[in-house]
């Protein structure tokens, strides 16, 4: 019989849900976890792409004859779309009240920060649209809807504008800008370039389909909403499956905040410094979450690009980089005059980190050339800049005009009694802890619901691992075994198996204890990614309970 | 349902009071809470400014209160509802739950309708 068959609770992540991660056995769902974070958050996907929550902040997306307001424009449903449907609409302008005006569809907002808006748009009997946010410069672009597709007129403070064919005559088209507190989004049919007043007829128009407004500076594939925005993705309590090859672990980390208010648009609107000769482009390459909003920096020897951090710490920095062309050393994260950041790079897209930085000041730089030789490579594409409190880097938590806090992950409440066998087992875990160099307690566990009677792994400070045995309230005679030999940054697996009369630990296919006098647990009734308040925050791959204890063999081979 | 809220107090002190009596029940007995707690400190109200080096130009003006951010487990603690406080939603400190960052901001425009001037009608 294989071992997965011989055991009664299996977790190899893989099927989760919002506040659910879906164990293999047993079938009856008694073995599934809770799971809560109650934040958005981010994880490397199976494309090895970082996949965030996304959104369409707009109500009513494809819905344009409720909530949206009209000024001098009907609507009309029922037009062939872009995606083969007859879900587009047409935009009409109507009759004037007198002479020339513009003609225009809008929606108000309330939110700040880097936003896009976009809208799917055709001509109809006019050629052209606008695309503009009614807040501070107004923001707007000029949409050329011709067989040319262009853009023109970006301005108004806007960031970037775009427009993208997707066939039939049909164009993306979209406009990102910073917002602040309350913003009508207009979308004009339009008279030509630079110009949006025209008589209306009752006849001219265009036709459109899909708005959608969302954080950051790129639009994403569509999200209908009807009366609510649509959150996706890794939202709020959404388990993450994260992959660093083949298979996924789930992803277990502590609550930490990001303190630069802009994380992937660094212009100086966004509170951005910068000095010395720099050539900046927007939305430039493909960046890690497989959109195209990198930014590009053409530097001199003499730049750097920089912003102050309201109070002091000696935090972690990170931020994902590459070179445009070739490869070099540059310094990033930190002042010119540190040495600890002198970080190589090439045309991949790498995260580099830096902690216990030495020189401790209030500021990030993201870049800063002025450091003679150490820096040879002076093109570069950055994205993602992170500086959160602890002492390392944790996953990416993007920010658009706040600084902004993932809460914590918390995984628990798996089993019942009816699992566990009171007399021996076996409790197996394969993980990796989030860093060797947190120095927090991280179990695993399974109790009786108190700290009585407990069976738990402790991944702690350095490369701690702890195996312990507590029966009807009774340790340290029992098993309690540690070791620091095994480097637990990397997926170690550890099997501890238990009978009324002794107990053995098993690592990476080796026996490496047995305590001949430690006794079973009285009861176990749950398994909890949590132990005395202390959450295992890492990676998990695996994790297994058997009723019964296991062979030396089968435990090696379980472990190898 | 998750409500992110924002307070400030007198002092750090009287911040760490409040906050230690969530984990206190009627009795007096020690409880688990899973609300979400960020101290911001004593935060500036006035940034100050530095060189490209870190060498401080002007000093920040730091506010005389202590602030912190909470993200409840439901609705927010009557017993803080007098330390509450509201302020335009751009450069802040929120949490990464969209639905409670929009909950707060709709509240807050209804509440303080003077840090969401609604714009001119574009003609």
């Amino acid at each position: 019989m294989a071992l997965y068959d011989k055991a009664s609770l299996v977790l190899i992540p893989s099927g989760t849900k919002t506040g659910k991660v879906y164990s293999q056995k047993p079938i009856s769902g008694d073995g599934d976890f809770d799971f809560t974070r109650s934040s958005y958050a981010t994880r490397v996907n199976s494309q090895g792409l970082i996949e965030k929550e996304r959104s369409n902040l707009l109500l009513q997306s494809n819905n344009f004859d409720t909530t949206w307001g009209y000024t001098r424009v009907s609507v009309s449903s029922g037009q062939s779309g872009y995606d083969g449907t007859n879900d587009a609409w047409s935009l009409i302008s109507t009759s004037p009240e007198s002479g020339a005006a513009s003609h225009y569809l809008r929606q108000t907002v309330n939110f700040s920060g880097v936003h896009t808006v976009s809208f799917y748009l055709k001509a109809g009997t006019k050629n052209w649209s606008r695309l503009l946010f009614l807040t501070g410069s107004n923001p707007r672009a000029d949409f050329d809807l011709s067989s040319n597709g262009t853009v023109h007129n970006i301005g108004g403070g806007a960031i970037t504008a775009d427009i993208t064919d997707v066939g039939s005559g049909w164009y993306r088209c979209s406009i990102t800008a910073v917002l602040s507190g309350s913003t009508p989004i207009y979308l004009y049919i339009a008279q030509g370039n630079n110009n949006t007043d025209f008589v209306g007829d009752n006849t001219a128009g265009i036709y459109i389909q899909d708005a959608q407004l969302e954080q950051g500076l790129v639009a994403t594939d569509v999200i209908e909403t009807t009366t609510s925005a649509v959150y996706t993705g890794i939202t709020d309590n959404v388990p993450r499956l994260d992959y660093d090859g083949a298979c996924p672990s789930l992803l277990l980390e502590p609550a930490r905040t990001n303190f630069l208010l802009a994380s992937e648009y660094f212009d100086s609107s966004s509170g951005w410094s910068r000095g010395g000769t720099i050539t900046q482009t927007d939305n430039y390459g493909i960046s890690p979450d497989g959109k195209r909003n990198s930014t590009r920096l053409q530097l001199g020897n003499d730049a750097l690009v920089y912003r102050n951090l309201a109070t002091p710490f000696d935090g972690a920095r990170s931020l994902y980089v590459k070179s445009t062309s070739g490869s070099g050393t540059i310094q990033l994260l930190a002042n010119h005059t540190n040495t600890d950041n002198i970080f190589t790079i090439d045309e991949n897209w790498q995260r580099v980190e830096l902690s216990d930085v030495q020189q401790v000041s209030q500021i990030y730089y993201l870049v800063d050339t002025r450091g003679g030789s150490n820096t040879t490579i002076f093109d570069i594409e950055v994205w993602g800049a992170q500086y959160e409190s602890g002492s390392y880097a944790t996953s990416y938590i993007p920010t658009y005009g706040t600084s902004v806090t993932r809460n914590a992950d918390l995984c628990d409440n798996a089993g019942d009694s009816t699992i566990f066998n009171d007399e021996e087992g076996v409790l197996y875990f394969e993980a990796a802890s989030i860093s060797t160099s947190d120095t927090n307690d991280k179990y695993i566990s399974i109790t009786d619901g108190t700290t009585n009677n407990v069976v738990n792994i402790n991944f702690g400070s350095g490369n701690l691992i702890r195996c312990a045995i507590r029966s009807n309230g009774v340790g340290g005679d029992n098993l309690d075994y540690s070791t620091t030999s095994f480097n637990t940054s990397d997926f170690v697996k550890v099997a501890i198996s238990w009978t009324s009369t002794n107990a053995r630990v098993f690592i990476n296919g080796t026996k490496i204890h047995t305590d001949s006098n430690s006794i079973n647990p009285l009861i176990l009734n749950v398994i909890d990614f949590v132990y005395l308040s202390s959450p295992f925050h890492g990676k998990v791959k695996s994790l297994a309970y058997f009723n019964r204890a296991l062979t030396d063999t089968e435990l090696a081979d379980l472990t190898s | 349902m998750r409500t992110f809220r924002k307070y400030q107090f007198g002092s750090k002190g009287a911040a760490t009071t409040k906050i230690n009596q969530l984990s206190v029940d009627e009795e007096g007995n020690e409880v688990e809470h899973n609300h979400a707690i960020v101290r911001l400190g004593y935060i500036p109200i006035v940034q100050g400014t530095y060189d490209e080096e870190g060498n401080e130009l002007t000093p920040p003006v730091l506010s005389d209160d202590y602030h912190v951010d909470v993200l409840w487990n439901g609705e927010p603690d009557e017993d803080w509802v007098d330390f509450t406080i509201w302020c335009e939603p751009l450069g802040v400190h929120v949490f990464g739950s969209s639905k409670a960052i929009a909950e707060w901001t709709e509240k807050c425009k209804e509440l303080h309708p003077e840090y969401f001037p609604e714009p001119q009608e574009e003609e």
